[in-house]
C-alpha cells in the first residue's frame, strides 16, 4: 500500500536527458568543426584542439581531487569547454601549445570551477579563456595563417591567392567582382585565415542542425542573433548607400566569429535566459552590441565581447522576462484591485 | 557662555590658522630649496635627447628660421659637432617624432624616436625599447640623404605604416638639414586642401560646377565648361565603408585628375588610394583599355582595387554619355 | 602595547592593504611594475610618519569638530613636500607614479591611521605605528609589483629574469584586470592563511569598513 502514494516534492514528470548527454551532443556537434579545421589548416588543427580538450579535463580533475569535491569530469562538460576554447584559436598556436594551456586553466579552474562548478559560472568559461589570451598573449593569438588549401580554390578562379584576401573581393582581370560566379560551396567553406572554428560555415551549421534535432539548444538565440545582427548591418549599409547591399551583409554574416559564436557560446545552459522572451532580447542585445563593436569600434573581434557583455545582463533578462507562474497575478494588478 | 564661545567658535578657527600658517611655512621652505633642482632636471631631460643624438656637442642655439614642412626644432651645436633637427610625419595613430643628429657634413649620427600614439607592440616598438625598435633606430646611423624604405632601410615587421611615418619624420629632418646648413632650397610640401564629396568636384573642374544629369549606376555628374565630372562610388577595404570616386575628364575624354575618398579605409594603408603617387596613374587615361596598366598599391590592395573599378565605371559611363 | 609590537602590527597582524583593506587605489594602480610599487610605498611610508607624528603632537590642541579639516591640511602639506623631493631627486618615479602621488593625500591608510591612532596616542608611538603602517604597505605593493612585473613583462626591477625573456609574456598581468586579478589572488591567500591559523578577520567593504566612517557619516549618502 505504502508505495502506490508517493510524497516527494516536484518534479514528477522526469526525462531522460542528463548533463552527460546533454554535452555528448554538443560534442558530436562541434566534430564538424573539428574535421574542417584539420582539413583547412592542417594537423597542427588537432593538436590545438586536442592539447586544449586534454587540459582541460586535467585541470577539472585536478581541482575536484584537491579540493575533495566529487570529480565532475563524467559530465563531460569540460570537454565541451576544451573543444570550444581550441577552435578559438589560430592554428599557429601549434607551436605555443603552452598557452593553450593556460587557456585551459583560466577557463575551468578560474571561470568555472572558482564560481561552484556547472552551473554557477556566470559567464561561458571558454569565452573569458579566450578574451584574456587575446590580450594577454596579443600577438601570439593574432598570427593567422593563410591556409594553403585556399591557393587551390584561387588558381582555380584564375587570380592571384595574394590579391585577394577573401572572397567578396575577388576581382578577374578587367576588375568585375567575381563573387556572383564564385561557387556558394566555396563561400559557405570559406577557406580563409581566422580561427580554427569559424571559417568553415558549412561545419557550423552541419553541427547547429545536429543540435536542433536533438532538442538540445533551441534555435532561438542563434537566429534572433544573426537574424538581427543582419538587420542592423543591412540598415546601415541602406543608410551608406553601399552597393551588392545583399552580398556584403551575407558576408559580414560568414565572417568572424559570428556563427560560430552564435551556435556554440551564446547557447550556452547556465549563460543564457530561461525564457522563450528573455532568449530573444538576447539574441537581439547581441546582435546590437557585436555590431556596434564590429562597425564602429576599433576591436577585430566584436562578437566575444559582445557574449560577455550580454552574459551580465542575463540576471536582469531573466528577472524582467520571467515566466508567471500558474494563477498568480502581476502584483500591480492585486493592489489595484486591493 | 564665554568658555563656551571660544571652545565652539573660536578655538577651532585659531588653531585650523596656526595650521594654515605652519604648513605655509613649511611648503615655501620645501619649495625653496627643490625648485632650482626641479628646474635644473626639466632643462637636462629636453637637452638629454638632443644630446643623445649628437653626443659630442655641448650646448645648443636653436634656428628659428626655416621653411621645410614636417620639422618642429632646429638646433646648431656651439661647437660646430653638427646639427639637431626635430621632425614628425603621421603615422597610424597620430604623430610619429623623431630627433635626428647629424654631423657636420650631413651624415646621421643617431637618430631617436619620441613618445607616439602608435599600436602597441607595433608602432610602438619605435619607443619603448625594444629590440626591434633599437635595430631600426640603428640602420640609420651613417646614412646621409633621404631615406627609403626597402631600398636604403627596412620596415619593422608589422609596422609599415609606423615606419614609412618614421621614416618620412626622418626626411624631412634631411630635407631641413639641406636647407639650414647647406642653403639648399627649402622643400616645402603643398596643403593638400581636405576636400568632401561636395568640394572635391569644384577642385577638380578647376570651378563651379553644375549638376547634371547622373547617368545610371552613378553617384553624381557635374559639369564645367568642358570638364565633366563623374562620381561613382565603390567597396574598397572589405571591412571599410564604400568609397566614392569622382573622375574629372577634359574636353578631350582623358582624365584630368582624380579623388577618392577613403575615410573608410585604414588610415596610412588604404588612404593611399587617394594620394598623388597613386592617382598620378590615371591622368591622360582616356579609355579602360588605359587602365590595365594602372598598379595597385601593394599592401593597400583592395581601396586600391576599389578606386579602379569607380574609375572604371566613370569612364564606361562618359563613353556612353558622349557615344 | 609594547613599542615593538606597535611597529610590527602594521606588517603582517594588521597589514593595510591585505587585513584591513585600506590604501587599495594605489596597490592597483602603481603596481604594474615593482619599483614604481617601492617607490610608491616609500613615499607614503614617509608622509604617513609625519603626518602621524604631526596629528599626534597636536591631538589635544585640535578640536574635535575640525578634526578632518586639520588632519587633511597637515597630510596634504607633507604630501607636497615629498611630491617636491621626488620631483627633484627622483624624476624617473615621479613620471612613473603620476597622478598617484599627489593621491597620497586621500590614501585611507594616512587619513585611517590619524584617526584611529595618532589622535589617541604618544608621538612616539605613533610614529612607530606610522612606520610600520608604512613598512606594511611597501611590502604589499613591491609583492604585487613584483608578481605583475614578472609574469606580465618577464623583469624584475627592470632586471630581465633569466628564462623568462623568450617566451611570450602574459601581458594581461600588467592591465588592471591583472591587477585586480593578482589582488583577489594574494586576499584569497592571506585568508587562507588566517583560516589556517585560527586568524580570520571580518572584512567589511563600504562605510563600516572605513576608519573615518565616525566623521563622515552622512557626507556619502
Amino acid at each position: 500500500m505504502e508505495n502506490l502514494l508517493k510524497v516527494t516534492a516536484s518534479p514528477h514528470i522526469r526525462e531522460n536527458v542528463t548533463t552527460r548527454g546533454l554535452m555528448g551532443n554538443v560534442i558530436i556537434a562541434l566534430l564538424p568543426c573539428v574535421v574542417a579545421s584539420a582539413l583547412i589548416f592542417g594537423w597542427q588543427a588537432l593538436l590545438v584542439v586536442g592539447v586544449t580538450t586534454a587540459a582541460c579535463v586535467g585541470f577539472e580533475w585536478l581541482y575536484c581531487f584537491l579540493a575533495k569535491k566529487p570529480n565532475t569530469v563524467g559530465d563531460l562538460s569540460a570537454v565541451v569547454t576544451g573543444l570550444i576554447l581550441g577552435l578559438n584559436m589560430p592554428v599557429f598556436m601549434a607551436q605555443k601549445i603552452w598557452i593553450a594551456i593556460i587557456g585551459a586553466f583560466i577557463a575551468i579552474v578560474i571561470a568555472k570551477q572558482l564560481f561552484g562548478g556547472i552551473g554557477c559560472n556566470f559567464v561561458n568559461p571558454a569565452l573569458v579563456a579566450r578574451i584574456v589570451l587575446f590580450t594577454g598573449f596579443a600577438s601570439a593569438m593574432t598570427t593567422w595563417t593563410f591556409p594553403a588549401k585556399a591557393n587551390d580554390t584561387m588558381a582555380a578562379l584564375g587570380v592571384d591567392a595574394a590579391a585577394a584576401a577573401t572572397p567578396l573581393q575577388l576581382v578577374d582581370g578587367s576588375g568585375a567582382s567575381l563573387l556572383g560566379s564564385y561557387p556558394l560551396k566555396d563561400l559557405l567553406l570559406g577557406v580563409h585565415g581566422g580561427v580554427l572554428g569559424e571559417t568553415c560555415a558549412a561545419a557550423i551549421l552541419l553541427g547547429f542542425a545536429w543540435l536542433l534535432v536533438t532538442r538540445t539548444i533551441s534555435a532561438a538565440i542563434p537566429l534572433t542573433y544573426v537574424g538581427s545582427y543582419a538587420v542592423f548591418s543591412a540598415l546601415y549599409h541602406l543608410s551608406q548607400g553601399t552597393e551588392a547591399l545583399g552580398a556584403v551583409v551575407l558576408h559580414e554574416v560568414l565572417a568572424g566569429g559570428l556563427l560560430f559564436g552564435a551556435v556554440f557560446m551564446a547557447t550556452d545552459y547556465v549563460t543564457s535566459p530561461f525564457t522563450l522572451k528573455g532568449k530573444l532580447v538576447f539574441g537581439i542585445g547581441l546582435g546590437l552590441v557585436t555590431f556596434g563593436i564590429r562597425t564602429f569600434g576599433t576591436m577585430p573581434e566584436g562578437v566575444s565581447y559582445a557574449i560577455l557583455f550580454m552574459n551580465l545582463l542575463v540576471p536582469y533578462i531573466n528577472d524582467l522576462t520571467r515566466q508567471k507562474a500558474l494563477g498568480q497575478k502581476k502584483k500591480k494588478k492585486e493592489a489595484k484591485a486591493a | 557662555m564665554k568658555g563656551k564661545t571660544w571652545n565652539d567658535l573660536v578655538k577651532p578657527i585659531v588653531v585650523l590658522v596656526v595650521i594654515c600658517i605652519l604648513s605655509s611655512a613649511a611648503l615655501a621652505g620645501a619649495n625653496y630649496v627643490t625648485a632650482p633642482i626641479i628646474a635644473q632636471q626639466q632643462a637636462a631631460a629636453a637637452n638629454a635627447a638632443f644630446l643623445a643624438v649628437l653626443p659630442e656637442a655641448d650646448n645648443f642655439d636653436e634656428i628659428t628660421e626655416f621653411e621645410t614642412t614636417g620639422v618642429s626644432k632646429v638646433l646648431k651645436a656651439q661647437n660646430g659637432a653638427g646639427w639637431v633637427i626635430q621632425a614628425s610625419a603621421k603615422g597610424f595613430g597620430g604623430d610619429v617624432p623623431a630627433v635626428v643628429g647629424f654631423d657636420a657634413e650631413g651624415s646621421i649620427v643617431k637618430v631617436q624616436f619620441m613618445e607616439n600614439s602608435e599600436t602597441a607592440g607595433f608602432g610602438q616598438k619605435l619607443v619603448d625599447g625594444s629590440e626591434d625598435g633599437m635595430k631600426f633606430a640603428a640602420q640609420f646611423e651613417g646614412k646621409s640623404g633621404a631615406q627609403k624604405i626597402g631600398d636604403t632601410v627596412d620596415a619593422i615587421t608589422g609596422a609599415t605604416v609606423s615606419s614609412k611615418a618614421a621614416v618620412a619624420a626622418i626626411n624631412s629632418a634631411v630635407n631641413c638639414f639641406a636647407e639650414v646648413a647647406l642653403g639648399q632650397a627649402a622643400v616645402v610640401e603643398e596643403e593638400v586642401p581636405e576636400l568632401t564629396a561636395d568640394t572635391a568636384a569644384e577642385y577638380l573642374a578647376g570651378g563651379p560646377v553644375e549638376p547634371m544629369d547622373t547617368p545610371e549606376g552613378l553617384k553624381g555628374a557635374y559639369k564645367n565648361g568642358d570638364v565633366t565630372v563623374l562620381a561613382a562610388e565603390e567597396m574598397g577595404w572589405e571591412y571599410g565603408t564604400p568609397m566614392t570616386v569622382m573622375v574629372a575628364f577634359d574636353g578631350t575624354g582623358a582624365i584630368k585628375g582624380i579623388w577618392a575618398d577613403v575615410s573608410g579605409q585604414t588610415p596610412g594603408i588604404g588612404d593611399q588610394a587617394n594620394g598623388s603617387e597613386y592617382l598620378g596613374q590615371y591622368t591622360g587615361i582616356a579609355d579602360e583599355a588605359g587602365l590595365d596598366g594602372v598598379d595597385t598599391i601593394a599592401g593597400a590592395t583592395q581601396s586600391t582595387i576599389g578606386v579602379k573599378k569607380a574609375v572604371r565605371k566613370c569612364i564606361q559611363a562618359f563613353a556612353a554619355m558622349n557615344a | 602595547m609594547k613599542k615593538m609590537q606597535i611597529l610590527t602590527n602594521g606588517l603582517v597582524k594588521e597589514n593595510p592593504v591585505l587585513r584591513l583593506v585600506l590604501g587599495t587605489c594605489p596597490t592597483l594602480a602603481v603596481t604594474t611594475l615593482a619599483f614604481n610599487g617601492l617607490g610608491m610605498g616609500v613615499a607614503a611610508t614617509f608622509v604617513l610618519v609625519c603626518s602621524n607624528i604631526a596629528i599626534s603632537a597636536l591631538r589635544s590642541v585640535i578640536p574635535d569638530k575640525v578634526r578632518l579639516p586639520a588632519y587633511i591640511t597637515v597630510i596634504a602639506t607633507f604630501v607636497s613636500i615629498v611630491q617636491m623631493l621626488v620631483k627633484a631627486f627622483v624624476p624617473d618615479l615621479d613620471k612613473a607614479l603620476g597622478v598617484f602621488l599627489p593621491l597620497i593625500v586621500v590614501n585611507c591608510i594616512i587619513l585611517g591611521r590619524a584617526e584611529m591612532f595618532a589622535s589617541k596616542n604618544k608621538v612616539f608611538d605613533s610614529a612607530l605605528d606610522g612606520l610600520g603602517m608604512g613598512l606594511g604597505f611597501t611590502l604589499t605593493l613591491v609583492l604585487m609589483g613584483s608578481i605583475r612585473e614578472i609574469i606580465g613583462a618577464g623583469t624584475w626591477f627592470g632586471m630581465a629574469v633569466p628564462g623568462l625573456s623568450e617566451i611570450d609574456h602574459f601581458t594581461f598581468m600588467t592591465t588592471p584586470a591583472g591587477g585586480f586579478f593578482t589582488f583577489g589572488c594574494l586576499m584569497a591567500l592571506v585568508v587562507f592563511i588566517e583560516i589556517k591559523t585560527n586568524n580570520r578577520k571580518k572584512r567589511s567593504i563600504g562605510c563600516e569598513g572605513c576608519p573615518n566612517a565616525a566623521g563622515c557619516k552622512g557626507g556619502c549618502e
